[in-house]
């Protein structure tokens, strides 16, 4: 499957609502509030942050391709799905993704699991002399620290072989066969997504999803047992705040020392819209995080409804539903003023 | 310090018995103190001789050298090997971590260097209280307006010099013609003790192959390829046609393992390649000169030129990587007449057109419009002749213009000795030694060898597991 069939679903999602590059910038995990919400808003938070490195002209290259495939439109610069698109539209390809959860710590415990591995895998055959898969000073400072703190060469390196061991039994033959290819150790060195996609003739970009699947599966299996991982869990990143923007993150510890968004707005010297962006980033980005001094229960339930309602009214039925005699602009117009207006009374 | 007890040092250090070639001499002159003016071929360990001496004293040693690829690798190597106390001053380092650096000088024995990170007075505040043991000059030919890599920032060193007290001195090169040794001499107006060694290599073939068009090039290639399996680097001198070629090369070797390098890659990808090459699992790599410069692999047997270099001394550095275990191994140039027009094309982009000189000079913003290196001479010329009466802009056309025909002169030499019909070998070394040692196998086309009838021993192969269990057991040294 090419990295652009794989696409088209989630473009799908957003048809008629934004362009195809609103995607791209959830794919990529762009810190915006614009971004948070459109995942959300979307369902489209598994793929949050899922391929961080992913460049503007490869993705515009899938975009071409679909269109040269006659399987999308644009409209207007908003993505609109063909007859053909909609008969290709589903997922074949499982993975299994959470990138909203694990998407930014991904990245960092992957570098330390690969570190790690090559540091003891050369250790137990003696092999003293070796060059680090990463040059980063801070991931080789992370696994020094380990090796202090835990001595995972023990008993031959028994505590983490047992544990990886576990960790590839949780996948099919394919994805650990491939997980592993990408390891480095005292036998072989890994490789890299182009080769294995050179390998078995395939896109590397969905090499690439299918090791963040693999990574966000183990990443949930091992928060959720911890005990059973005393080792490769201390290789995860702490999930601290580093996922807010820089001044949300201000914003916020204001807050928790108990301003109110008045105060804020004085002390910062911004826009009162400005802290409203970041309390609406919190509330996205932080489970926790209470709404309830800005929104009744009841007021909640109120636009939780109409909101509902209308993410089920996607932009092609509404156009079905009055029999094509209106046009996409005129909907978006009137989708507009519904999303000011939607605004006005969570604002309010 | 006599010879069994720098042989010790050798083995604690590096892990190796005995010294190559060359290296002892230089480094007993080092330790004894001398300004040393040193040439020693690639892959015989130069860094040895500096690096030696450096942790045999309590001061710093400082090395300066011209690329950050070669400094980052060569500290990594020296880490692998345990020895730590070595860093890096480069403008790859933001103002904090620099700071940290110079308040630690105190725990470093061996500290490389840019050149232009010596042209900062704070660092030399900081460097000025050291006790420098020797001051390095790695790729000492830059310094020469004859050398093929020369660079402006190189020219203020002597200044450096003196500033940091003129420790004992080294200047090395792998390609050094009686030209640049006396710029070299010249520039820092010292006595120096010259190790000048022969860097011919006779455990390599030479040859150049003649083609038409692009198509028989191609077919020269599979034609070498198709020998034996073996470790081949092929060298291109554009990124894009690394890759297309690779791909090529993939589709009618689907049981070889290709792969591509170029400085366009991640960081991450351009380790995991290098390190497959050095671990026999890549067969041939295709690469631009990015790839190397720390890569010391013994047992490459073949490098092919599908492009030629711009200079005589890069085409000696690059197959330098071939045979360095003094096995049986291949040069191999593809030449295809025009190929030239791509290192002339690459020499205007180094230097300033006329517009960007006149356009530097009148201040206008011209910061995307000029390469680096192009940048860098601007700046170091209009600097060194702030006080000249003369017309500036006619000044810079005219040093640009010197520079420009030192280049395309050095085209001219490759070219010569591609189209050579004497002996290969006595041609390509003639500028930079007296005569060639007796080659230890086939001597070059021009002596009789024939490409066609090549034969060496089928001695590496590498076969990929790809079962994770297998795998996972092989990692933990389990059976």
């Amino acid at each position: 499957m090419s990295f652009s069939r794989w696409l088209l679903p989630r473009l799908k999602q957003v048809e008629g609502e934004r362009t195809p590059r609103s995607v791209l910038h959830i794919l990529r995990g762009k810190k915006s509030a614009q971004t948070f919400q459109d995942s959300r808003l979307f369902h489209l938070a598994d793929f949050y942050h899922v391929l961080p490195r992913l460049s503007v002209d490869a993705f515009d290259q899938a975009i071409n391709q679909l269109k040269k495939d006659g399987l999308i439109e644009e409209q207007d610069s908003l993505v609109v799905m063909t007859e053909l698109g909609e008969h290709f539209c589903q997922d074949h390809w499982q993975l299994e993704l959470n990138g909203m959860d694990y998407g930014a710590i991904t990245r960092p415990f992957y570098i330390r699991l690969q570190l790690l591995i090559q540091s003891v895998s050369n250790l137990i055959h003696n092999q003293t002399q070796f060059f680090p898969i990463t040059d980063d000073e801070s991931v080789q400072a992370s696994i020094k620290k380990i090796f202090n703190d835990y001595n995972p060469l023990a008993q031959n390196g028994e505590v983490l072989y047992d544990e990886l061991n576990r960790l590839f039994r949780l996948l099919n033959e394919n994805d650990a066969n491939l997980m592993m290819l990408t390891i480095s150790g005292s036998d072989q060195i890994g490789l890299s997504y182009q080769q294995i996609a050179e390998k078995w003739q395939m896109d590397p970009i969905m090499i690439e999803l299918s090791v963040q699947s693999v990574l966000h599966q183990w990443l949930g299996y091992i928060t959720s047992n911890p005990n059973s991982f005393n080792l490769i869990k201390q290789l995860i990143p702490k999930q601290d705040e580093n996922r807010l923007t820089e001044s949300a993150l201000l914003t916020k510890h204001m807050y928790n020392r108990g301003m109110s968004i008045d105060q804020i707005v004085e002390k910062r010297r911004l826009k009162p819209s400005t802290i409203e962006d970041h309390i609406v980033e919190l509330a996205m980005k932080e489970i926790l995080f209470s709404i309830r001094k800005f929104v009744s229960l009841e007021d909640e339930k109120r636009i939780r409804y109409v909101l509902e309602e209308d993410m089920t009214k996607r932009l092609k039925r509404i156009k079905e539903q009055l029999d094509g005699q209106v046009s996409y602009f005129q909907i978006r117009l009137v989708i507009a003023r519904l999303g000011q207006e939607k605004e006005a009374i969570s604002n309010g | 310090m006599v010879e069994h007890q720098l042989e010790h040092y050798l083995k604690k250090y590096f892990g190796f018995e005995t010294f190559k070639v060359g290296q002892q001499s230089i480094i007993e002159s080092v330790l004894a103190g001398h300004n040393t003016l040193a040439t020693l071929p690639t892959g015989s360990g130069k860094s040895i001789t500096y690096q030696l001496p450096a942790l045999l004293s309590a001061g710093i040693t400082i090395v300066v050298s011209p690329l950050l690829s070669l400094m980052i690798d060569q500290v990594k190597v020296l880490k692998a090997k345990g020895i730590k106390r070595v860093a890096t001053l480069t403008s790859l380092h933001n103002s904090h971590q620099k700071q940290r650096i110079l308040n630690h000088l105190s725990n470093v024995q061996l500290l490389y260097c840019s050149p232009e990170m010596l042209q900062q007075s704070h660092v030399m505040n900081y460097l000025k209280q050291q006790h420098v043991n020797y001051f390095v000059i790695d790729e000492a030919h830059c310094l020469s307006q004859w050398g093929h890599e020369f660079r402006t920032d190189y020219l203020k060193l002597n200044t450096v010099h003196r500033e940091l007290g003129q420790p004992p001195l080294l200047a090395l090169s792998a390609t050094a013609t009686d030209e640049v040794q006396q710029d070299i001499v010249n520039h820092f107006n010292l006595s120096f003790e010259k190790i000048i060694y022969p860097i011919d290599r006779p455990n390599i073939t030479l040859s150049v192959r003649n083609v038409e068009t692009v198509e028989e090039k191609h077919r020269q290639l599979t034609k070498l390829l198709e020998k034996k399996r073996m470790p081949t680097m092929i060298y291109f001198s554009s990124r894009m046609k690394s890759e297309s070629v690779c791909y090529m090369l993939q589709q009618q070797f689907p049981d070889r393992s290709i792969a591509f390098y170029h400085g366009g890659m991640e960081s991450e990808d351009r380790l995991l390649i290098q390190q497959q090459f050095m671990y026999d699992q890549l067969d041939v790599i295709c690469c631009t000169s990015a790839f190397g410069m720390g890569v010391d692999k013994a047992n490459i047997r073949l490098v092919i030129h599908y492009h030629m270099p711009s200079d005589l001394e890069s085409y000696i550095q690059e197959i330098g990587r071939a045979g360095r275990d003094g096995r049986p191994s291949l040069a191999c140039l593809l030449y295809q007449r025009g190929d030239e027009s791509l290192p002339f094309h690459l020499i205007g982009q180094e230097l300033p057109d006329d517009e960007m000189i006149s356009a530097f000079l009148q201040a206008e913003d011209l910061s995307d419009k000029l390469t680096e290196t192009q940048e860098r001479f601007l700046a170091f010329q209009a600097e060194k002749n702030r006080y000249s009466s003369n017309d500036l802009f006619h000044i810079i056309q005219q040093v640009r213009d010197q520079r420009l025909a030192v280049k395309k002169d050095s085209i001219i030499g490759l070219l010569k000795w591609i189209h050579t019909d004497q002996c290969r070998r006595q041609v390509l070394y003639k500028k930079f030694q007296e005569e060639v040692k007796t080659p230890e196998y086939d001597c070059c086309d021009q002596c009789g060898f024939r490409v066609d009838d090549w034969e060496l021993p089928n001695d590496v192969s590498f076969s990929l597991e790809v079962n994770w269990e297998k795998r996972l057991n092989e990692l933990f040294n389990k059976r």
